[in-house]
């Protein structure tokens, strides 16, 4: 198995100094679905965060340690942040289209990488909203705003526009959490069907998602990683006391 | 004992009531006005009034050609001067500088400023240019209604940008763009139909002023497009001719008014035009 991102002791702090993140030791394995599970305010979200150093856009916040990712502490003061984020993208709670057509949400990432040829643009659209499974679904309106899709519509938008830059790690953060269960279902089968290509972390709240979907889970309690492993040993047969509590629904 | 329900429904129904005549009260003094410039103004259009310049004093006849284009360099001249430095202002308060202390600052001094009595910045005008340039002219009437104008158009640009969700704006990052992407083709582009309602309030708005102008364009009977030099505009006009002597100067404020007040409707229209432009597609 390929190691694609690596944090040691990795720790983090909010707005001036309210430690977040404790000594987190996490491996991601390439190509492989990892689920952060945790109660609310554990740190999850935080964590991912962190791999596309999201924080970086608010004043006070601070990391420590280091997060490995293709041999380069992505930490570092020189790493290029713009670089960076078209390696690892981010789908996010809520959906996220931008005010523009259905095509310009797609195309606006690949804009951004300097592809200008019309009809390169227009492949690579295509393919990365048939690859989120809406291109039978959008293809007569794609030049309509993306803001007239429903909700689970715009968050395979929001899926095709960052799998359209070809990131070789995507986060994603409660990516269901504002949808119905049908919309559920069909992202969770998106995401399965891109782990053949790409990495990806997911945020979960729901831990029958994490059980259905992940290869390996991190379980996480009051900023510190409790128990990481493959989602069955975690599921059926975890080493520790409070990770059984809380997948058993005993608090969380 | 009245029933508690009942009771409920009388109170409402006086609210109700208080706010429709409220409403009638308001739309009555609003349609006057309306009215009765309409009424005076129409009866002093016609082509003379915009194509010759004005009679000497006392002669009838004669036209506020001068007037009527001097307003519209001083207003266009204000607005290319004010609309960037606010929407550039405003980006800068609700964007690159809220990490800043002094952005907050600045944002309560453009209140402040809002609420200034424009004749103050016509003194101060005055003080900074006419002064020193010995003379009126037009670009210092430019420039105190481009200071009226920027403190608006930067807190409804900061306004209109801070009502854009973050998670928008992080989504744009994750793409790997950089701010100032993330602002021109995404914020911007959300903020688009505010920042131009804020503009359009805010050329509306100095369109009517007069007081600043009497300190720093003040007035020109001849025809001039020398913004160095005093100029013409309608709203001085207005005031000069509805406190002259003539009955012809009369007629002529009462049209002046009206082409003003069209001329605001006109950029309120067009203002909603592009809007609805926009929402259509």
């Amino acid at each position: 198995m390929i190691i694609e991102i690596e944090t040691k002791n990795l720790n983090f702090y909010y707005s001036g100094n309210i430690h977040i993140l404790k000594d987190i030791n996490l491996t991601i394995y390439k190509n492989k679905i990892t689920a952060l599970i945790g109660p609310s305010g554990c740190g999850k979200t935080t964590l991912l965060r962190c791999f596309n150093r999201m924080h970086d856009l608010y004043p006070g916040n601070r990391y420590e340690g280091e997060i490995i990712f293709q041999g380069k502490n992505i930490l570092d003061k020189n790493i290029d942040l713009i670089e960076l984020r078209t390696k690892i993208g981010m789908v996010f709670q809520k959906p996220t289209p931008f005010p523009m057509s259905i095509f310009d949400n797609i195309a606006y990432g690949l804009k951004l990488r300097g592809i200008k040829n019309k009809k390169e643009l227009e492949e690579r659209v295509e393919k990365a909203l048939k690859e989120a499974v809406l291109w039978d679904e959008v293809k007569d309106k794609l030049h309509e705003s993306a803001l007239g899709l429903s909700g689970g519509q715009q968050q395979r938008l929001c899926i095709a526009r960052a799998i359209a830059v070809e990131p070789e790690v995507l986060l994603f953060d409660e990516p269901t959490s504002a949808l119905d269960p049908i919309s559920t279902a069909k992202i969770e089968d998106l995401i399965v069907q891109l782990k053949n290509k790409i990495t990806i972390v997911i945020v979960t709240h729901n831990m029958q998602q994490a059980a259905r979907i992940s290869d390996y889970t991190a379980f996480m309690y009051l900023g510190e990683l409790i128990e990481f492993g493959p989602t069955e040993k975690i599921f059926t047969t975890p080493s520790k006391k409070l990770t059984e509590d809380y997948i058993t629904g005993r608090f969380g | 004992m009245i029933n508690y329900f009942t009771k409920r429904k009388i109170i409402s129904k006086i609210a109700l009531l208080l706010c429709f005549f409220s409403a009638v009260w308001g739309l009555f003094w609003l349609v006057f006005i309306i009215f009765d410039v309409l009424r005076h103004g129409i009866s002093a259009l016609n082509l003379s009034l915009f194509l010759e310049d004005p009679a000497p004093p006392g002669v009838p006849g004669g036209g506020l050609r001068n007037a009527i284009v001097g307003q519209l360099l001083i207003t266009t001249f204000s607005t290319l001067i004010g609309v960037p430095i606010g929407v550039l202002g405003g980006t800068f308060l609700a964007e690159y500088g809220r990490r800043w202390k002094i952005s907050k600052f600045i944002s309560n001094l453009s209140d402040i400023m809002i609420s200034v009595p424009t004749i103050i910045i016509g003194a101060f005008v005055y003080a900074i240019l006419v002064r020193p340039m010995g003379h009126f002219s037009g670009w210092a009437g430019a420039l105190s209604l481009a200071i009226i104008m920027i403190p608006v158009v930067i807190r409804t640009t900061e306004d209109m940008l801070n009502l854009i969700p973050w998670t928008l704006r992080e989504a744009a990052f994750a793409l790997g763009a950089p701010y100032h992407k993330v602002i021109i083709h995404i914020v911007y582009r959300g903020a688009s139909t505010g920042i131009l309602t804020g503009v359009i309030l805010a050329v509306a708005r100095v369109s009517g002023e007069t007081a600043p102008l009497l300190f720093t364009s003040f007035n020109n009977p001849y025809f001039s497009l020398d913004m160095n030099n005093p100029i013409a505009s309608l709203t001085i006009t207005i005031f000069q001719y509805a406190m002259g002597p003539y009955k012809d100067w009369h007629i002529k404020a009462w049209g002046a008014s009206l082409i003003t007040t069209f001329f605001v409707l006109c950029l309120t229209l067009i203002g909603r035009f592009l809007i609805y432009k926009r929402f259509k597609h």
